[in-house]
Formats: C-alpha cells, sequence, structure tokens
C-alpha cells in the first residue's frame, strides 16, 4: 500500500469517525439499557395476572373484542389489532383517525378468551430509552439522519480495517504495548478491541440503518409490490357498516393454515390501503417467525382480495430487525450483546482519545505512525 | 524485522469475524441448542480479546527480556 493511499484511507477513517461518533455514543449507551428491555420492563411493571382458564379455552372473536374496545375508547375508531406472543391476549390500538400521531392513539388490552379489559400498557421508562435511541424525540428525519450516521460508523470500520494492515505488518495479533505512553498503549487496544468487535459492529450498525429507513422501505413496497390492491383505492368509500374482522382474519389463515396471527391493519394506517384490512402472518418456527405474510381483505364485502409475499427487501428489512436488538437468542446472547456494546463504546471513546492526543503537525505525521505501528520518534 | 503479509494479519480476524457472523446465523435458524452454539460461536471473540487484553502476549515479554539482558551483565 502506498502512502498516498493510506492517507486517504486515514482521512476516510478520521472524517467519518469524527463526525459519527457522539451520535454513536449516544445509541450504545441508550442501547445497552435496551437490550434487557424486556427483562427490565418485566421488573418494573409486573404482567398483569390472567384468569386460570383451561388450556384449550376458545378466545372471543375479534369483532367482539373490538367491541369491548370501542366501549373502551368512545368516538375512536380501530387502527390495529396485534396478538401477544406467549399469552392469550389481544391488543387493539385505536386512534381519532387513520393517520393519528402515535401520541394521540389509545393502547388497550384484552384477555383474547372472556374480553376482560387488562392493564393497558403505560410507555415507561424503556419507551421513552427507546425514543431517545430511535430519533431523539426529533421525528422522522431525526431517524433518518441517525441511519446516515450507521452508514459513516459503517465506513469507519472499513476503513480502520484497511488502516490496520498496514499498522500491523510488524506486530503480532493482539499486540498491546505496556509501560509505553499511554497513547501507544491506547492505539494498540483500539486496533485489538476494533479488529474483534468488527463483524458484530458492522451487522449491528447496519441493520439499524436499515431500521431507520421501515417507513420509505415500506413505501416503495406499497408503490410498487401493491400496486393492485392501491389501485382498488378508486372503488366507491368504505360505508360506515364494515365486514368481519374475524371473518377477514379467518380467510387468509385459510391460505396458510400453519402460521400464526401477527397483526391486523385496519383500512387507511400506514401497512394497509384505504380499502383493506390487511392481515399479517408469520411462521410458527423461530425462523419464520420473523418472515411475514399479508393478505389483503376487502373491508366493505369481506371478500379476501390477494395474499401477497413480501419482496425480498420486506424480507430482508424484517429479518434486520432480531439482528439489531439481538433479541432472538436468550439471555446468554443478550449478555454477549451487552459485552460487544461496551466494547464497541471503547473503541469509539478511544478513538476520540487518540484524535484529541494527536501530535501536531500535518496529517502525513498520522500516516507515518500507521506505517511505523506507532513508534514514531 | 520482516513484514507480515495479509494473510497473517487477518487470518485471526478472519476467523473471528466468521465465528461472529456464524453465530449471528445459528441464534435465528432454531431455538435450543441453536442459541446455545450460537452464544459459544459469538463468545468466541471475546474470549480471544479476553485473553490479550489481560495478558502480554509471549513475543513481547520475550523482546523485553532480551532488551534486560545486557544491563543485568
Amino acid at each position: 500500500m502506498t502512502r498516498g493511499t493510506i492517507k486517504t484511507w486515514y482521512l476516510v477513517h478520521k472524517w467519518t469517525s469524527l463526525i459519527c461518533t457522539a451520535f454513536l455514543l449516544m445509541l450504545c449507551v441508550t442501547g445497552l439499557p435496551l437490550i434487557f428491555d424486556e427483562e427490565i420492563d418485566g421488573w418494573l411493571d409486573p404482567p398483569a395476572p390472567m384468569a386460570t382458564l383451561p388450556a384449550n379455552t376458545p378466545s372471543l372473536s375479534l369483532d367482539a373484542i373490538l367491541g369491548r374496545a370501542e366501549k373502551a375508547a368512545p368516538g375512536e375508531i380501530p387502527l390495529y389489532i396485534s396478538f401477544d406472543d406467549e399469552r392469550p391476549i389481544v391488543y387493539v390500538t385505536t386512534g381519532p383517525t387513520p393517520d393519528a400521531a402515535p401520541a394521540a392513539m389509545h393502547f388497550l388490552a384484552f384477555d383474547a378468551r372472556t374480553g376482560a379489559k387488562m392493564p393497558p400498557y403505560v410507555p415507561g421508562v424503556m419507551a421513552f430509552i427507546l425514543k431517545l435511541h430511535t430519533d431523539m424525540f426529533l421525528g422522522f428525519w431525526a431517524e433518518i439522519f441517525l441511519g446516515v450516521m450507521g452508514l459513516l460508523f459503517f465506513a469507519a470500520i472499513v476503513s480502520g480495517v484497511v488502516l490496520y494492515a498496514p499498522f500491523m505488518s510488524k506486530l503480532d495479533f493482539g499486540t498491546l504495548r505496556r509501560g509505553r505512553s499511554k497513547r501507544l498503549g491506547w492505539l494498540d487496544r483500539h486496533n485489538l478491541l476494533g479488529i474483534v468487535t468488527l463483524a458484530w459492529a458492522s451487522v449491528v450498525g447496519v441493520t439499524g440503518t436499515i431500521n431507520t429507513f421501515v417507513v420509505p422501505i415500506t413505501g416503495i413496497w406499497k408503490a410498487n409490490g401493491l400496486a393492485e390492491i392501491i389501485a382498488s383505492e378508486a372503488r366507491t368509500p368504505l360505508p360506515a357498516q364494515r365486514a368481519s374482522v374475524q371473518v377477514a382474519l379467518d380467510a387468509v389463515q385459510r391460505e396458510a393454515p400453519e402460521m400464526k396471527p401477527q397483526f391486523i391493519a385496519f383500512p387507511g394506517v400506514v401497512f394497509s390501503s384505504h380499502h383493506h384490512y390487511a392481515v399479517f402472518l408469520k411462521g410458527a418456527t423461530p425462523l419464520t417467525s420473523k418472515m411475514l405474510l399479508p393478505g389483503f381483505v376487502d373491508a366493505a364485502t369481506g371478500r379476501l382480495d390477494a395474499v401477497v409475499p413480501m419482496p425480498w427487501y420486506m424480507q430482508a428489512m424484517l429479518l434486520a430487525q432480531p439482528l439489531h436488538f439481538g433479541n432472538y437468542g436468550g439471555l446468554a446472547m443478550k449478555i454477549i450483546w451487552a459485552i460487544f456494546d461496551i466494547l464497541t463504546i471503547i473503541v469509539l471513546g478511544s478513538g476520540l482519545y487518540l484524535w484529541l492526543r494527536r501530535r501536531g503537525g500535518p496529517s502525513d505525521q498520522r500516516v507515518r505512525e500507521v506505517v511505523m505501528a506507532g513508534e514514531i520518534a | 524485522m520482516t513484514h507480515k503479509t495479509n494473510g497473517q494479519i487477518f487470518a485471526l480476524p478472519i476467523l473471528l469475524g466468521v465465528s461472529t457472523v456464524a453465530g449471528l446465523g445459528a441464534g435465528l435458524i432454531g431455538d435450543g441448542v441453536w442459541d446455545v452454539g450460537a452464544g459459544l460461536l459469538l463468545a468466541l471473540p471475546l474470549v480471544v480479546n479476553g485473553r490479550y487484553w489481560v495478558r502480554p502476549p509471549e513475543p513481547v515479554l520475550r523482546r523485553q527480556q532480551l532488551r534486560t539482558a545486557p544491563i543485568r551483565r
């Protein structure tokens, strides 16, 4: 590698890192408690007890559940129905209009078997941290901005790996020069930690960026893959009398009997059209449970219009979610996630320290440092 | 001191990277034994890191001894 090439990569590493470090530190620090969000939430707000009924007790019709939701949130319309993974609980999200902001929505929970109203979900401290982590309370464009920071972070990782080669050309893997200058010690640690966390940090960084693009990616899918369904929007407006939601769910489930319902989006919300109940089924195995299959049912007539497998980019987006959260391999994986997260914080912090404590002089001086493995007299 | 080839420099990092990615994938495929395997594969880079972080690697020790040897004489 020529000095010119090294200098280019050094400048890429320096600038991508400098721009993203503050935000990445915020993301790593807020991300740390979020790894254990289920545990912390379960501890702060223990799940409400449910009536003990025989295991095969049938569930109420979703229409009956919706009736209860209407009484609990009068004057609002249902926007989403979703299903608990572990317990027989049905969640109903209601709002004043289909395009209501999340803050204006109400989240209701019902025992699926008895229709008894359960204590509603109250956003607690973890919801606050999640919001901070997602968009710093600044909305859509802030979320996209953090996605771009994730891309810069990935560029910093790639350029760091490129610089690792000339730096390590005379050093053994894992060399930590102790008893020398403090800066040299941290330069070695930065390199060791950076190369060890490389794959994890790349995957979590890139999947985090993908997560920030959920709304635009879903928009692309609706514009392309769902064009025929959207075309049906030219139809007459929906009458006040809607078709049964339970019948809609049953109709879609007949097409894929081995799958389980994940959520139902009502007409007008992001995940549906203006005319349909969009019923999203998920696979029953650990791998396929991340994959969703939507079926679109005419909300006026109850007729199943289409079951549309998601395109690859939607599947990739869905698969990116667990890879970012680290919540798919039990507590052991969460602990590993936390350790990697802390190591990444040290990589970011030491990188910043190395830059602040750099010797003066032009950036050629830093190139010399890379080539000489930090040994500049 | 001789220059290392890229192969020598990146052999261990590539192994650790492959282990990480395999662990991330294994956890997605299934529960139970898959999760245990995922945990072990993901822990490998952390263990290697811990090993080098805590103890100075052998070659450095040897070099330091060589450097101090003439003074003792």
